[in-house]
Order: C-alpha cells, then structure tokens, then sequence
C-alpha cells in the first residue's frame, strides 16, 4: 500500500530529568519518561487526534515535532523534514500550544498577528489581507485593535488561534485550543478546524482530553496514555470493537465496597465508577456506575440483586451508546475524566 | 494562497529584524516611565559621589584637585568624570537587563516558545533585539548626559564629541556579546534577578565608573583588562575630556574595542546556541 504520509513518526521516546523538592533545600532527581517509543503516521489531509489525560505525553509529542523538543530516542518527519530542518518544519507548522500564552500582553491582537506574520516571513503584501481576513473569520473585529492584556481568556485564545494560522501552512497542531472557550466558542473552532481541514486541505493534528471533540472531528484516533500509544484507529471502528460487549450506566447511591463485588460476578468484564456531565449544559458532573457485560439481559438481574443486597439505591439503568471514554477505560481501566480532573487538581 | 518557501531571503530576514525593532519600540511606549527613569537614573547615580567629594573637600573645585592629585588623571574633572562613567555604567548594565531580562520575560509570558516555533532565524531576533537597544542606549546616554553636565555647570560638548559617540556604537557591540552569554546563563539557572543585580555592581566596580581602575586591587584591575566594559567607558572619559589614554594611543584603544566587538558575539552567540541545545534536550526553553 502506498502511503500518503505528511507525519511520520517512529519510535519516539523522550526522558529529561526533573527535580522533585523536599523541604526547603533538599531535591531529589527525577527521570520522567514523557515518551516511550511512540509510533504513528498522519495521512496527508487528515484530522489526526491525540486523546489523552492531562499529562499523558500529548504536549511533549507535539513540542517535538514542532522542534522545540529534541527526541532522546527515535526518529520523525514532518511534511517530508527530519527533526533537524528545523526551519523546513517550523515553515509548514501553524501551531498553537501552551493554550493562552504566548502572546505579547502590551501589544494589541493586531499588532501581535502583524509580527508573527514577520516572523513567519509573510510577504507584507499579504500579511495585512490576512490579517483582516482571520479577524473577520475568527469574529475578532471588536478587540483586535486592543491591547491583550484586557482579554478576557477566551479572547486570548482565538487570538493565539489566529495566529497559528498566520502563516496558511499545509499543517495545524492545535494542542488542547478550546480550552477556555465557552461552550458556543468551542463549537465555532471546531467547526473552522473542520472548514480548514475540508476546504484547505490542512492536515491537522487536534490533541485534546475531551472524547466528544475526537468523535466529532478526528478521522483517526491515537489514545495516548503514559506516553504510549495504547490504541490508534478511526472512532468508530474504536468504538465498535467494544460493542460485542454491553455498556450499563446505572445511577444513583453505589457504594464503594460493591464494585470489587461485581467485577468478580461471572459475564462482568468491568465495573468502574465514573462522572458523566449534567444533561443541562452546565458544567457539573455526577457519577455513575459504569459496567462493561458480555450481555447485559443475562447480567442484570444479578447486578440489580447484588447492588440491592449491599445498600446501593438505583435512580436509573441505561444500556450506553460507546463512547471513546469507554474505550479508554476499557484499555486502562481509569477514566479520562477523572485523570484530567487528578491532574488538575495536582497542579 | 501563500506559498510555502522555507528559502528566506534576505528580504525576510530583514523584516523579521525590522518586526522584532518595532514591537519593541511600540511596547517600551506603552512603559513611558522606562525611558524617564534610564535618563533620570545615572545622573542621581553620579550625584551621591559628586555631592560627597564637594562634601568631604569642601568645594567641587578642592575635590577636583584632590581627585587628579590622587588619580594621576592630569585634567580631569571629577564631576564630568563621574557623569561620563555613571552614564555608561548605566547604559552597559541597561543592555544587559534588556538582554537577559528578555529571555526570562519571555520565557514566563510564553512568547519565547512562540518565537521558536517560528521559522525566523534567532539571528535576525536578536540583531532587532540589538538595533532597538542600541537605539534606547544612544538616546538615554545622550539625554542623560546632556542633562547631568547641564545639571553640574559642565560642558557637554567639550573634548571629541564625536569620537566619543563613534566609541560608544561600537563600544556597545561587545556588551550585547555578553548579554548574550548572560541570556544562556539566565536559561540554565533561570535567576534573572539575582544574577543581574549581582553581576551589575561586579561591573561597576571594574568598569571604573567613579575612579580610575589603577586605584583597585591587581586582580580587579586584570578583571577590568578583559572586560570590554572598562575600554568603553575609559575610552569615553578620554575622548571627551582629553585624558590620556590608557593603551598606547586613541587607535590603541579603537583596535582593542573593534576586536571585542568581534569576538564577544561569537562567542555569545555560541554559548547562548548550545545553552539552547541543551534545554531542548531537557525540559525545553520555554520551562521556567
């Protein structure tokens, strides 16, 4: 088969040394292994996602093949450049990472796009009509003549948005770019990655901890966890491997002690306490029972007995759609929320 | 629909120069009380020892005496000595800030990640980083200097006035050199502060702000023979005040800057490379 491969990755493996504090003058060093021998390909005019908690190894992956990382091991090309054209690569990258950051807070968002449109040798000529065009685009209008220090973090992040695309090049990495976009917000640049994608060809690659952007735009899906790769397809084919098995959502009162209890029941493959949003557009989650059977008419009358005689009080069953977070759980027995959530709250 | 070239002209280098020259002239106009404070500072600096030796002698004329008397500096004012000496001083340390402060603002904002991810060549960063110093340095020597001589009853125009500027363009070159190597330092102990202060005060102790280096101890006065901050600020002194100078002649002095202005760059840049090098190897330059 011939492969129409704009990123190549082989192997790749990072490890830097990090320093743990104790007290106020001892440290002790550590060796983080950020990466461990990741290898994947992105088809040209692909949407490639990353899904991974926070500190999975998603950024690091993408710090290295945009050159500001060096790999300790392994190899990758980018739109045909090894990691050592630095420019090459850095001239076919529209990136945008660190989220908010990475904008002059003195200088206004004009300004700002008008010097990374220098730095990223934009002809003037073309510069200013790209400018106004991305402004127009990104609904930037009423604070692009401001400095950026007044935005508001949702502002500042369409405008670091607007940036990574400055330079109209054939690949976007956009790590985690809705976080701190409202819900309205998140939509719009999903859809205009979508329209980049569609309409311009771009190849892009989208990190993010949040499974329902990966559903909604990515054709392909690389699951990093602990950086690894632990299942790479499209969606779908993600998903449907996990629908030979039945997917329950029970709610309600689950004591703790009753989950080890029903993971040893036979035609039980998993059984896991997970947080599921509000259905009301809010921002809160509540938890739920989250059980994986082989199939769920045989297993239910012995679920329901089993949590009624250990004090569980149920709200509500529901027989689940798969979700790529079931996945994720499926491989690592953890829930991407509720690790993005421990990494958070860590930081 | 832009093409993508990674072959830069020289065209876009000199944009990328031009770009970073006037962000940073648009953001120090946005600090208004920046340029006021580099102007107003070396002449309260000069003020503390000028007012002190009027104090101790009497008057300015009896310091004065006393200076060339203890100094062997034949002719020279103490008063105009000190203004010339606090006005380098604080252009000199000035441009390391600037240096060294940029690397570890940008590194916190984020923004020094943003550079590098950009195809734009560190070089032309940094000659625009250079060109917007060089021109804040040259406007706040000047005013500076114009005002502290104005302030003390001297005249700003005596001795070579222009040699001293020729001087102080070229003099400056080797200074960013060692802002550079600063710059690598502030990426590997990431102390821009401490390192800065501390480093500052070194200098003004060498440079011969206040006094003639031949009164310092021999090991600060080898410090002084190697740091081209001493041959800028003593090779000012003498083209505007006639004094003599210290290594043969004025081309003595002209040939010792040139080749300071030479090397300290390269070697700058060459340390700041592998400084580099080195944290993309770890945790990456844009780690604080």
């Amino acid at each position: 088969m011939v492969s129409n491969a704009i990123i190549e990755v082989v192997n790749l493996t990072k490890k830097y040394h990090s320093k743990k504090r104790l007290g106020l003058f001892r440290t002790q060093k550590n060796v983080v292994h950020a990466l461990k021998g990741v290898t994947f390909k992105v088809e040209h005019g692909e949407i490639f996602g990353l899904l991974g908690p926070n500190g999975a190894g998603k950024t690091t992956l993408i710090k290295i093949l945009t050159t500001l990382l060096f790999p300790t091991k392994g190899t990758a090309k980018v739109n045909g450049y090894s990691l050592e054209q630095d420019k090459e690569i850095k001239s076919s990258i529209g990136a945008m990472l660190m989220g908010e950051r990475g904008l002059y807070w003195k200088l206004t968002g004009k300004e700002n796009l008008e010097y990374f449109g220098a730095l990223y040798h934009v002809p003037k000529r073309l510069r200013r009509d790209r400018i106004q065009s991305l402004i127009n685009l990104l609904e930037l209008d009423n604070i692009a003549d401001r400095t950026v220090e007044t935005y508001s973090s949702g502002q500042k992040m369409k405008m670091v948005f607007a940036r990574a695309l400055i330079n109209n090049a054939p690949i976007l990495m956009l790590d985690e770019p809705t976080n701190t976009l409202d819900v309205k917000e998140a939509r719009r640049l999903r859809k205009i990655v979508k329209e980049q994608n569609e309409d311009y060809n771009k190849t892009i690659i989208f990190c993010t901890h949040l499974m329902h952007e990966a559903e909604e735009l990515c054709h392909r899906v690389g699951i990093i966890d602990h950086g690894q790769i632990i299942a790479l397809d499209n969606p779908s084919e993600l998903m449907n491997n996990l629908q030979e098995n039945d997917i329950l959502s029970i709610e309600g009162h689950i004591p703790e002690k009753t989950i080890q209890i029903l993971q040893d029941l036979p035609g039980i493959i998993s059984a896991n306490i997970l947080t599921k949003r509000v259905n009301n557009g809010s921002t809160e989650e509540k938890p739920y029972l989250n059980v994986v059977c082989r199939d769920s008419h045989q297993a239910l009358p012995e679920i329901i007995t089993t949590l009624n005689n250990h004090g569980a009080i149920i709200r509500n069953i529901d027989k689940k759609e798969t979700t790529l977070e079931d996945v994720f759980v499926n491989i690592t027995g953890r829930s991407l929320m509720e690790d993005t959530r421990q990494e958070k709250s860590k930081t | 629909m832009f093409l993508l070239s990674s072959k830069i002209g020289f065209r876009g280098h000199l944009g990328v120069v031009w770009g970073t020259f006037i962000v940073r002239i648009k953001t120090i106009s946005r600090y208004k009380g920046m340029l006021f404070m580099d102007i107003l500072m070396p002449i309260l600096f000069a003020a503390m020892p000028i007012l002190l030796g009027q104090a101790l002698a009497g008057s300015i004329s009896a310091a004065s005496a006393n200076f060339e008397q203890n100094t062997g500096l034949i002719g020279a004012n103490y008063v105009a000595y000190i203004i010339i000496g606090a006005n380098v001083f604080s252009t000199v340390t000035t441009s390391l800030w600037l240096f060294g402060f940029f690397i570890r603002r940008e590194q916190t904002l984020g923004t020094l990640e943003s550079l590098f991810m950009t195809p734009a060549h560190q070089i032309a960063i940094l000659a625009g980083l250079t060109l917007y110093v060089e021109v804040r340095s040259i406007i706040t020597f000047t005013a500076g200097y114009f005002f502290g001589c104005l302030l003390f009853n001297i005249n700003p125009l005596q001795g070579q006035s222009g040699l001293a500027f020729g001087i102080l363009l070229i003099g400056l070159i080797p200074i960013y050199g060692l802002s550079f190597l600063l710059g690598a330092l502030i990426l590997k102990v990431k102390q821009a502060n401490s390192l800065l202060n501390t480093f500052q005060w070194f200098l003004g102790i060498i440079m011969g702000v206040f006094f003639p280096i031949t009164v310092l101890p021999v090991f600060f006065q080898i410090c002084a023979y190697v740091f081209p901050g001493f041959w800028l600020n003593y090779s000012i002194q003498a083209a505007l005040m006639d004094l003599k100078w210290f290594f043969f002649n004025m081309y003595g002095h002209l040939a010792i800057i040139f080749a300071f202005a030479l090397i300290c760059p390269l070697i700058g840049y060459w340390i700041f490379a592998k400084a580099e090098a080195r944290s993309k190897s770890g945790e990456g330059i844009g780690q604080f």
